[in-house]
């Protein structure tokens, strides 16, 4: 076995040597896609421009402006919202902020009682709980879409907002469980004593219970907001006249090539703008996605 | 009133949002989606048109569409060999993220960076790229020895290797799970098995690795479920297009739908089995 013995300096090079081949490995396609999104027509033809480019342009990112149908189009005699939803990054934030926020509070309400309360059936019901997070979409979505429809949801962001009213929607098995294992883990005597105290249980819970859960709720918004903006199939499915972001790509794909537009760099520079709210998001809030499966102590 | 009658009206209150969301979100549409699997479904303008033909479509999807098995045995032998590459490659990373090293927070934020990208359609357009290739994967040497396999598990492998950066954005979630199990175990215990003799080696396999097994399992889960979720599954494809399809329709979809579902459950529960072991020892 190994009984040589490395020196701790040359083991820390060793490491960050392994990191940084993989680190690159991990980023080269979000390089690529933004090298190939500033790239003009010489740049690609020409193989000794690899990385950056040597007359960067903006016609890519401004064609790809057009097809991902980010301006809205106003047009009269039709209604704002009408107006307004023919913009694709509307429609991706009215779906993604307020379904996140219904599930930062639905998803903690159910976690709680899960987590902490009395009620009959409760082991059975947290069997359910787990399989709603396994059962796949695709084996509910055609009833679910039919639902919709009765209920007027379809090309609406109600059709995500309601059941994450309810502590359901994009996977909210996981953040109900998420919040179940949080408040599981607070003590007791915080809600005994305000209880002895005649508190009723709906302010206890309002006031001192919820408010504890602060990690949770950043990581429950957080990746309800990734999610809900990442997704793709269900957005597929309820949006038909109106579409996200993330479902747009796929229409640069199939437009007619115009002759002076190459197409890769355009469906590129359509992902660009596709991600860049989300990197930005990530960029300011990163140190609570890496720290937050630790602070909620949801593996435990 | 008992104070146990309390609590529980109490807790019922607490339920009741989630109780009928699940009611309506998923008691319903799972009967509604058993009854059409059940059915063939004809739309007409304003309502659904239903005519019972029991397990029929159950059958066709499994012996007489010769798409379905061809199609699915290709999937599953492609997660057989993503799921273990996810989570060992999550487990390295995250064995390596939780070494004490400088820009180590910097280092965590470029690894878990993918979870916040990883949306189907722009992974399908990477990958069309071909920007998830590993060039020295793609020599005369590993392509001749993936052709000496059955075609099925060739044509699968071929698939991951093609795509294997792109498997690789799929390990965040998992990598984080892990490094907080890491985390969990107490340092006493590494110093005691130093001043045992144990090395850095010993103490890996020794002492991380059967501390972490619960976190592994939670890993595999995770990966099973996300996998079959992801937008590399071409079963998926083949329900979305049966349920634009007039012909076969809603009825058949769901069919295949259920059967999968099925499949993912057996999976799980073999999943479980694997880990009931070292997760059973671990208990005592």
């Amino acid at each position: 076995m190994f009984h040589f013995k490395l020196s701790k300096a040359v083991k820390l090079i060793i490491l960050l040597l392994l990191l940084l081949v993989f680190a690159i490995l991990y980023l080269q396609p979000v390089l690529y896609m933004i090298s190939l999104s500033f790239k003009s027509l010489s740049d690609i033809v020409d193989p000794s421009t690899r990385w950056i480019p040597n007359n960067p342009t903006l016609s890519n990112i401004e064609y790809a402006l057009g097809q991902m149908r980010i301006i809205p189009m106003m047009l009269d005699g039709r209604g704002l919202w009408d107006n307004l939803t023919t913009s694709t990054l509307f429609v991706s934030l009215v779906t993604a902020i307020p379904a996140a926020i219904a599930q930062l509070f639905a998803c903690a309400i159910a976690g709680y009682a899960f987590g902490r309360c009395q009620f009959p059936f409760k082991r059975l019901m947290i069997v359910l709980l787990i399989l709603t997070y396994v059962i796949p979409p695709q084996t509910v979505f055609i009833p679910v879409a039919w639902l919709n429809n009765q209920l007027g949801f379809l090309n609406s962001p109600l059709a995500f907002i309601v059941p994450s009213l309810l502590g359901h929607g994009l996977n909210g098995g996981l953040f109900v469980i998420i919040y179940m294992q949080f408040f599981r883990k607070i003590p007791k005597e915080l809600e005994e004593a305000a209880l002895i105290d005649g508190a009723n249980p709906y302010t206890v819970f309002m006031k001192i219970i919820f408010p504890l859960a602060k990690p949770a709720m950043i990581v429950v918004f957080l990746f309800s907001l990734v999610w809900h903006w990442n997704e793709t199939f269900l957005a597929g499915i309820y949006y038909s006249r109106i579409s996200t972001l993330a479902t747009q790509i796929t229409q640069v794909n199939i437009m007619p090539q115009e002759q002076t537009q190459a197409l890769m760099p355009a469906i590129m520079a359509s992902g660009l703008l596709f991600i860049t709210p989300i990197l930005i998001v990530y960029i300011f809030t990163q140190r609570f996605f890496t720290e937050s499966i630790e602070r909620t102590g949801v593996v435990e | 009133m008992k104070i146990e009658t309390r609590n529980k009206i109490i807790g019922i209150s607490f339920i009741s949002l989630w109780a009928v969301g699940f009611l309506v979100f998923w008691v319903f549409p799972l009967i509604f989606s058993f009854f059409m699997s059940l059915n063939h479904v004809a739309i007409q303008t304003d309502r659904l048109v239903f005519d019972f033909v029991g397990f029929d479509q159950y059958h066709k999807a499994l012996f007489r569409d010769a798409e379905i098995p061809n199609v699915s045995l290709q999937f599953f032998a492609q997660s057989l060999i993503i799921i273990p590459v996810i989570v060992v490659f999550a487990l390295i990373i995250a064995l390596m993220l939780n070494q004490r090293f400088p820009g180590r927070g910097f280092a965590r934020a470029i690894f878990f960076l993918p979870v916040v990208l990883t949306s189907g359609n722009l992974i399908n357009e990477l990958t069309n790229q071909q920007q998830g290739t590993l060039s020295f994967l793609q020599t005369a040497t590993v392509t001749n020895l993936v052709l000496t396999l059955p075609d099925t598990w060739a044509l699968a492998l071929t698939n991951v290797l093609n795509s294997f950066l792109m498997v690789l954005w799929y390990s965040g979630v998992q990598m984080l799970i892990l490094i907080a199990g890491m985390q969990s175990i107490n340092p006493s215990v590494y110093e005691a098995a130093k001043i045992d003799g144990a090395n850095d080696w010993a103490s890996l396999w020794l002492i991380t690795l059967p501390g972490i097994t619960p976190f592994i399992f939670i890993s595999v889960v995770y990966t099973v479920v996300d996998q079959f979720t992801s937008p590399f599954n071409p079963i998926l494809e083949v329900i979305l297009r049966h349920f634009r399809e007039p012909d076969t329709g809603y009825g058949y979809a769901t069919a295949i739908a259920w059967l999968y579902f099925a499949i993912i459950l057996a999976i799980l529960v073999v999943v479980t089995l694997i880990f009931r072991k070292p997760l059973g020892l671990k208990k005592k």
